[in-house]
């Protein structure tokens, strides 16, 4: 118990740590979504592997309605779909932190982050949107819509 | 005090040989930096640069960098890389803000500079997902969109432009793709429509690539493959040999395997990664024993795993259809730390490469880096590296914003650095978190964006003679004749003339080689010096002449004015700050200080050749290969290591080396008295391989003793340059020597070099126009910012007072009222008094006023 504890932390403090690092400029690694962990959590094969993608810049709750409308939301987008990640920074056990778009020629090329917090299913990290890669302020337009429109974890009333 | 020679030789060859022991023959850098320059100076982090030299103006450079807020860094510099200016106040361009300076951008800047003058620009859009390419026709003062490539999965672009075309590749959806369009001359109306999407064969799941033109205009690119692993992977290289033409790129070639994947963690790059970051440069210089081949640099790590990465170089003679193995190791450290992100570039003029890359060999936790640099030349079936030299000053930390403040991280070093290779300069730009030039604002927590000017070898030809190569060796030279010191493919050659000395004995043996021949000295120098042949040497009559010795160029007799004489392509010769001294700058940014003496009692000139920042390798003062111990002969064949037998060596030096190395009846750069020629000076037979030094009809010269040479020589401080000194007095009787030494000293430490720029160019009768004047040491042995003033002159005249210099070495002079027409406008720097610097004059800045169309009255700011 007391192990299973500490792990939690650990993997708490690692996503803490590095989930606020920025995907600025970066390389891109194009795949397969083959699985949605969470709304900002994907299995990305990239034809010699996979790789755990973290999306950058945004918390999504981890539980409940929103939580799951949002995990739905990016199924839909890159489940089984072609998708490109754009590299933030790697973690020292092998996950990835960046950016993550689709690459599909039905839904175009969307950022998964940003429709997420334009969908208000998301919001934006705290700190500057550069920080995250978002140097024109992309985060901060997507979430002022959401709240604009009064869209998810913006609505007067929540789903139970 | 009776002089006992023979004890005195005795004890002398001991103390020269404990200097042996001492110091060995260890090759010091050949390549070195000056000031590291910090283009950015901004808030925040700057970094992945791309940096660009107009290949027809060496002094124009342009840098482009990811700026971690809106746009991307931007600066030209008009002087070399001295200083730096800014497009836009914002130092930004692309920003999201003002249209005029491109659509907005999200990162990774990529250039080329074609001979038209076109300076292309290319980056990737805010939307990460459009391939964005603008056009400068005016260095990178203004901008126009020339082409946008999306929406598509796209990253990483790369534009190159050359022979005739402009080609930009990048990663689309996992895929290489690539277009390409005709340029006819400068401007978007001499740029033609870009051709179709070319899909790359063999290239999914490739990518972080490069791309280059070959001089016969096909094109090549490579990428790494597969993209997403920690290693290892392949280089793939595809060649489209038309070029413009209809046939699509071929198939993909494995240049190479390396254990460097595309997302490899390492200490000094943890969480950003490194890739192999493949990158190539053609060898443009038809002159070139290897014009048209093109290189391939690379990152690889022998033991998978181990954090030992290396610069790899191969290369290919046919447009990347094969290629060389095994790979050369440029990397010259003992270590097994990192060396990652190298960047190659190629001198289009001279076929020199030079290689530069992040550097953790000083890190004992394998997590800092300083930047290094090296230079080979295309000479000999292979290229061989220099000695790897540091370039950046600071040492820069992998953790950038470490320690972190309220999240901001940042991507490390980023993905890339710059390198630019032009006219016997290199710029390479990184990434730079030291703050060694102090005006970081962030001081040592974000990376601005760093670059340095990184010079070939210092070179002397000194006293009796002893040599210092542009790699550092140290050795004595001591044939009798005209020898080629020093030549480049890009058209530069230096010659001397040495003459024999009688002497009655040697006081020691080479350091380097252990031999103690008799000495000659140099007498004269001649150079080719862009078009035009100069030569400085006594009065060809024969007749000993103590007034001076005789310049002329091309043939004609010539007085050397306050103002020097214009080569041009950026030759001059000027007077130096020694008496009888000149400088000769060469179009390629060598710089050879002659430094005369008369030696009364022989009625003999002799010389002092100090050189500086040198692109040229061969000669006499070429580089010396590792494991060897004398420069390549001419046609590159290396003299191999140092034989055992001491015969042996002076067979090899004096009559392998030196024959190769004498100017013939056709190459000879000197002038001669009617019916004398090379053949008059030479004399095969020396040196004699020991003493007795004798000369018919010449009486031996008395020697001096080690007291008073080592009295004469106390000025002199560095190790070299002293033992020098003190066996040249001891060896001729002469303590004028310590003076010339002094002389030489003073020059190396203090020679200074002027440039003016102008802020704008033309411009019209009344308006302003400021004129900077930028001083900086000339060689790398001071680091120092040099004080003092400096005077402009407007076509010859002095105009106003002496300005004095900022801290940044920096005065400017303000004018509206220039007449119409073309205006020569340069500046002479005088040092403050006991200041270690030197005078210098700048070469002419050409300003261009036009009579005004406007009606705007003169005067008035």
């Amino acid at each position: 118990m007391r192990s299973k504890w500490a792990m939690k932390g650990f993997i708490g403090c690692l996503v803490l740590l590095v989930g606020v690092l920025p995907a600025f400029a970066g390389d891109s690694l194009y795949g397969k979504v083959t699985e949605v962990r969470s709304a900002d959590t994907v299995v990305l094969d990239h034809g010699k592997g996979t790789y755990i993608v973290h999306i950058i810049g945004i918390d999504v709750p981890k539980e409940g309605p929103i939580a799951n409308k949002a995990k739905e939301f990016v199924a839909k987008l890159v489940l089984g779909k072609h998708a490109r990640m754009r590299l933030g920074s790697r973690a020292e056990n092998g996950e990835m932190f960046g950016q993550l778009f689709t690459d599909d020629p039905d839904i175009g090329i969307k950022d998964v982050g940003l429709e997420l917090v334009r969908s208000g299913l998301a919001q934006r990290q705290k700190g500057q949107d550069y920080q995250f890669g978002y140097k024109y302020g992309e985060l901060s337009a997507a979430e002022r819509q959401a709240r604009e429109a009064k869209r998810g974890l913006w609505a007067p009333s929540q789903p139970q | 005090m009776t002089y006992k020679p023979r004890l005195s030789v005795f004890l002398q060859a001991v103390v020269f040989n404990m200097l042996f022991l001492l110091t060995g023959s260890a090759l010091h850098a050949q390549v070195s930096g000056g000031v590291d320059r910090n283009m950015s100076k901004m808030a925040n982090y700057q970094n992945e640069c791309a940096i660009i030299k107009n290949p027809t103006n060496k002094l124009q450079l342009f840098s482009l960098c990811n700026n971690a807020t809106g746009g991307l860094f931007a600066a030209r510099s008009p002087d070399g890389g001295l200083t730096w200016v800014y497009p836009d106040p914002s130092k930004t361009i692309a920003n999201g803000i003002n249209a005029a300076l491109g659509p907005a951008a999200c990162c990774d800047p990529s250039l080329a500079w074609d001979t038209f003058g076109n300076l292309f620009i290319t980056y990737l859009d805010s939307a990460v997902s459009n391939v964005v390419t603008l056009l400068s026709i005016d260095g990178g003062q203004t901008f126009a969109t020339l082409a946008q490539f999306g929406p598509g999965s796209d990253d990483q672009p790369t534009v190159t432009a050359d022979s005739g075309q402009v080609w930009i590749v990048w990663n689309q959806s996992g895929q290489m793709v690539a277009r390409g369009a005709a340029v006819t001359g400068l401007g978007t109306a001499n740029v033609g429509a870009f051709g179709a999407l070319q899909t790359i064969p063999g290239t999914s799941g490739c990518s972080f690539g490069d791309i280059a033109i070959a001089p016969d205009g096909a094109v090549v690119q490579v990428c790494e493959s597969p993209d997403g692993t920690t290693g290892p992977a392949s280089l793939l290289v595809n060649t489209k040999a038309d070029g413009l033409g209809p046939n699509p790129f071929g198939a993909a070639v494995t240049a190479t395997t390396t254990n460097v994947g595309g997302f490899k963690p390492i200490p000094a790059q943890s969480r950003r990664t490194i890739d192999a970051e493949a990158g190539f440069a053609y060898d443009r210089n038809p002159a070139s024993p290897h014009f048209g081949r093109l290189y391939l640099v690379y990152t690889e790590e022998k033991v998978l795993g181990n954090n030992d990465t290396d610069i790899m170089v191969r290369f290919s003679d046919d447009d990347g259809a094969h290629w060389s193995n095994p790979p050369i190791l440029v990397n010259d450290d003992a270590t097994t730390r990192s060396q990652f992100l190298p960047r190659i570039a190629s001198n289009r003029l001279s076929g020199n490469i030079a290689v530069c890359w992040h550097d953790a060999r000083n890190s004992a936790t394998n997590t800092t880096m300083q930047e290094f640099c090296s230079i080979a030349t295309p000479t000999g079936a292979s290229p061989t590296f220099m000695t790897n030299a540091q370039i950046s000053d600071g040492t820069s930390d992998g953790n950038g914003s470490n320690p972190p403040v309220a999240g901001q991280l940042d991507i490390q070093f980023g993905d890339y650095s710059g390198l630019a290779y032009f006219q016997g300069l290199a710029h390479p730009s990184w990434a730079d978190d030291s703050n060694s030039t102090g005006d970081n604002p962030d001081g040592t927590t974000r990376y601005d964006a760093y670059t340095d000017r990184v010079t070939g070898g210092a070179a002397a030809h000194e006293g009796d003679p002893h040599l210092t190569t542009v790699n550092g060796v140290h050795y004595d030279f001591q044939g009798a004749g005209e020898f080629v010191v020093l030549r480049d493919y890009g058209g530069l050659e230096i010659q001397t003339r040495q003459a024999p000395i009688a002497t009655t004995f040697n006081p020691g043996a080479d350091p380097h080689d252990g031999l103690a021949p008799c000495v000659s000295l140099n007498t004269a120098v001649a150079a080719q010096v862009g078009q035009h042949r100069v030569s400085y040497e006594p009065n060809l009559s024969g007749v000993p002449d103590p007034s001076g010795l005789q310049l002329r160029v091309d043939g004609t007799l010539t007085t050397l004015g306050p103002q020097g004489i214009d080569l041009g392509d950026g030759g001059r010769i000027v007077k130096s700050a020694a008496p009888g001294g000149l400088e000769i700058d060469f179009p390629d940014e060598t710089a050879a200080f002659v430094t005369p003496a008369w030696w009364a009692s022989q009625s003999k000139w002799y010389i002092n050749l100090d050189i500086s920042h040198t692109p040229a390798l061969e000669g006499v003062l070429g580089v010396i290969a590792p494991g060897g111990w004398l420069p390549a002969l001419p046609d590159g064949t290396p003299m191999g290591p140092m034989p055992g037998p001491l015969h042996q060596r002076y067979v090899d030096l004096y009559q392998r080396f030196a024959d190769a190395w004498r100017v013939t009846d056709i190459t000879s750069l000197f002038d001669y008295a009617p019916g004398t020629s090379t053949d008059t000076f030479t004399l095969r037979s020396w040196p004699l391989e020991k003493p007795p030094c004798v000369l018919p009809r010449v009486k031996p010269v008395e020697p001096a003793t080690q007291v008073v040479a080592e009295r004469a020589c106390s000025r002199i401080r560095a190790k070299n340059m002293h033992n020098d000194c003190i066996f040249d007095v001891v060896v001729t009787g002469n303590p004028g020597f310590a003076d010339t030494y002094n002389l030489s000293q003073e020059i190396q430490v203090g020679a200074t070099t002027t440039t003016v720029t102008d802020d704008e160019d033309p411009t019209q009768i009344g308006e302003w126009v400021t004129f900077t004047a930028t001083v900086a040491p000339d060689g790398t042995a001071h680091k120092g910012i040099p004080a003092g003033t400096v005077q402009f002159t407007v076509d010859g005249s002095k105009v106003g007072e002496p300005v004095k210099l900022d801290s940044k070495g920096q005065a400017t002079w303000e004018t509206s009222r220039l007449h119409a027409g073309k205006h020569l406008v340069a500046a002479s720097y005088m040092p403050s008094p006991g200041s270690e610097f030197l005078a210098s004059t700048s070469p002419d800045e050409i300003h261009t006023v036009r009579r005004c169309p406007c009606g705007r009255g003169a005067g008035g700011k």
